[in-house]
C-alpha cells in the first residue's frame, strides 16, 4: 500500500490476564445479554413488548422509590403517609415480580445495557 | 450495489490497493473524499452477513492500514451508497480530521478489571450493623422503605468504589495514556471497562505499567489487551 507519510509500526495484539475463565464468563454473560434483533413471529412478539412494557414501568417504579425515600429523608411526611407510600410501593413490587412470573423476565431483562450510559436502572 | 466501509484514513494516497483481500474475497480500494480517503469494497448484497470469514476479513484490511497508519475504523457491517459516503465525509469533514489527529500515531488499548463485588458489599454491611436495627418496631410501608433506602446507600457507595478504582487506574497510567473512555459498572463483577489511546511506541511501557500496577491490587482480577484500531475513539460524538 502507498502511503503519504512513513510508515510507523505497530505492537502485535496481545491479550494477558491470571484469570482467563473468569473474564471468559463474565464477557459470555455481558454479549449474552445485548438484546437480540426484534423477530416478528406471533410467539415472540408478545414476549418483546411485554418486556418493553415492563422495562418502563420499572423504570418509574424505581423512580417513584427514589422519591420516596427522599421525602421520607426529608422528613415532610406523616408517619401515616410515610406507611401508606411504603406499602403502595411493596404492592407494586410485588405486582411487577408476578407480572415478570407470567412473561417469564428476570430482573436483568429489564435493566437494559445502554453501552457508554451505563445500564438503565 | 453498494460500498463497504473498513476505514478512513487522511494518510493514504487515492487509488492505492491493499496487499490483502476483503469481503467476499474483493481487494478494497482508497478512494479520496477532499482531504479524507475511505478503505472502501464494492458489495452486492446488503446487510453483509456475519459470518467468521466476514468478520476476519473485515479485521484484516484494517489490521493492515494499521500496520502503517492509525484509521478510524468502521463498525463492522457498515455499507452505504457512494453519494451518502460522499454526504457524510462532506458534512463531517472537520470533525473526522480532528478525530485522525487525536488517533494519529497511536493504538487502543484495553484494561478490564473484575471486582469481588460481594466481598465490597459485605465489607459495608459489616461496617453498618444499625442499618438492621432501624427497621424494628416499624409497620411493614416503613420498614420496605428503610429496606430501599439501605439498598439505594449500598448502589450508591459501590459507585463511589468503582469511581475511585477508576480514578487509581488512571492516575497510575498518567501520561502514558493519550485518552480515554472509561465504562463503570458498580452492579456487575466486570466493574471497570476502560479503552486507552497509547503512543505506539509506548505500548510497551504501557503493558509493563498496567502488569506493576494489578500486582499492587491482589484483590482484583485484571485483563489487558491491545493493540487494537481505535474504536472506541472513532465515534463523531466522542
Amino acid at each position: 500500500m502507498e502511503l503519504a507519510s512513513e510508515p510507523t509500526s505497530v505492537a502485535e495484539p496481545e491479550v494477558e490476564t491470571e484469570h482467563a475463565e473468569q473474564f471468559i464468563n463474565e464477557l459470555r454473560r455481558v454479549t449474552e445479554a445485548l438484546p437480540d434483533r426484534i423477530n416478528i413471529d406471533s410467539e415472540s412478539i408478545e414476549q418483546g413488548l411485554a418486556k418493553l412494557v415492563l422495562t418502563l414501568i420499572e423504570f418509574i417504579r424505581k423512580l417513584l422509590e427514589k422519591q420516596a425515600i427522599r421525602r421520607l429523608e426529608a422528613g415532610d411526611l406523616t408517619s401515616e403517609q410515610v406507611e401508606n407510600l411504603g406499602l403502595a410501593l411493596m404492592k407494586l413490587e410485588q405486582k411487577m415480580q408476578e407480572l415478570k412470573g407470567q412473561f417469564g423476565l428476570t430482573d436483568e431483562d429489564l435493566n437494559l445495557d445502554l453501552g457508554p450510559v451505563g445500564r438503565l436502572i | 450495489m453498494g460500498l463497504y466501509l473498513y476505514c478512513l484514513s487522511d494518510e493514504l494516497k487515492a487509488g492505492a490497493t491493499l496487499s490483502v483481500t476483503g469481503i467476499a474475497e474483493i481487494a478494497p480500494r482508497v478512494i479520496e473524499l477532499g482531504a479524507i480517503k475511505a478503505v472502501v469494497s464494492d458489495v452486492q448484497t446488503h446487510p453483509v452477513r456475519v459470518t467468521k470469514d466476514n468478520v476476519i476479513a473485515h479485521e484484516r484490511v484494517i489490521d493492515c492500514v494499521m500496520a502503517q497508519t492509525t484509521p478510524l475504523p468502521f463498525r463492522f457491517g457498515s455499507v452505504v451508497k457512494p453519494d451518502e459516503l460522499q454526504a457524510y465525509i462532506a458534512s463531517n469533514e472537520d470533525r473526522l480530521r480532528s478525530l485522525l489527529d487525536r488517533v494519529r500515531g497511536a493504538v487502543e488499548m484495553s484494561v478490564k478489571i473484575i471486582w469481588d463485588r460481594e466481598a465490597v458489599v459485605g465489607e459495608r454491611a459489616k461496617n453498618r450493623p444499625d442499618d438492621l436495627v432501624k427497621a424494628e418496631g416499624a409497620g411493614p410501608g416503613l420498614s420496605f422503605l428503610l429496606a430501599k433506602q439501605k439498598q439505594m446507600e449500598g448502589r450508591q457507595e459501590l459507585k463511589i468504589k468503582a469511581g475511585l478504582l477508576a480514578s487509581w487506574l488512571d492516575e497510575g497510567l498518567g501520561r502514558l495514556v493519550r485518552d480515554r473512555v472509561v465504562t463503570i459498572n458498580p452492579a456487575d463483577a466486570m466493574v471497570v471497562r476502560a479503552a486507552h489511546l497509547v503512543e505506539r511506541g509506548r505500548v510497551a511501557e504501557y503493558r509493563e505499567r498496567v502488569n506493576w500496577l494489578s500486582r499492587e491490587r491482589n484483590d482484583l482480577r485484571f485483563l489487558t489487551s491491545g493493540a487494537w484500531p481505535p474504536y472506541s475513539f472513532s465515534h463523531l460524538r466522542s
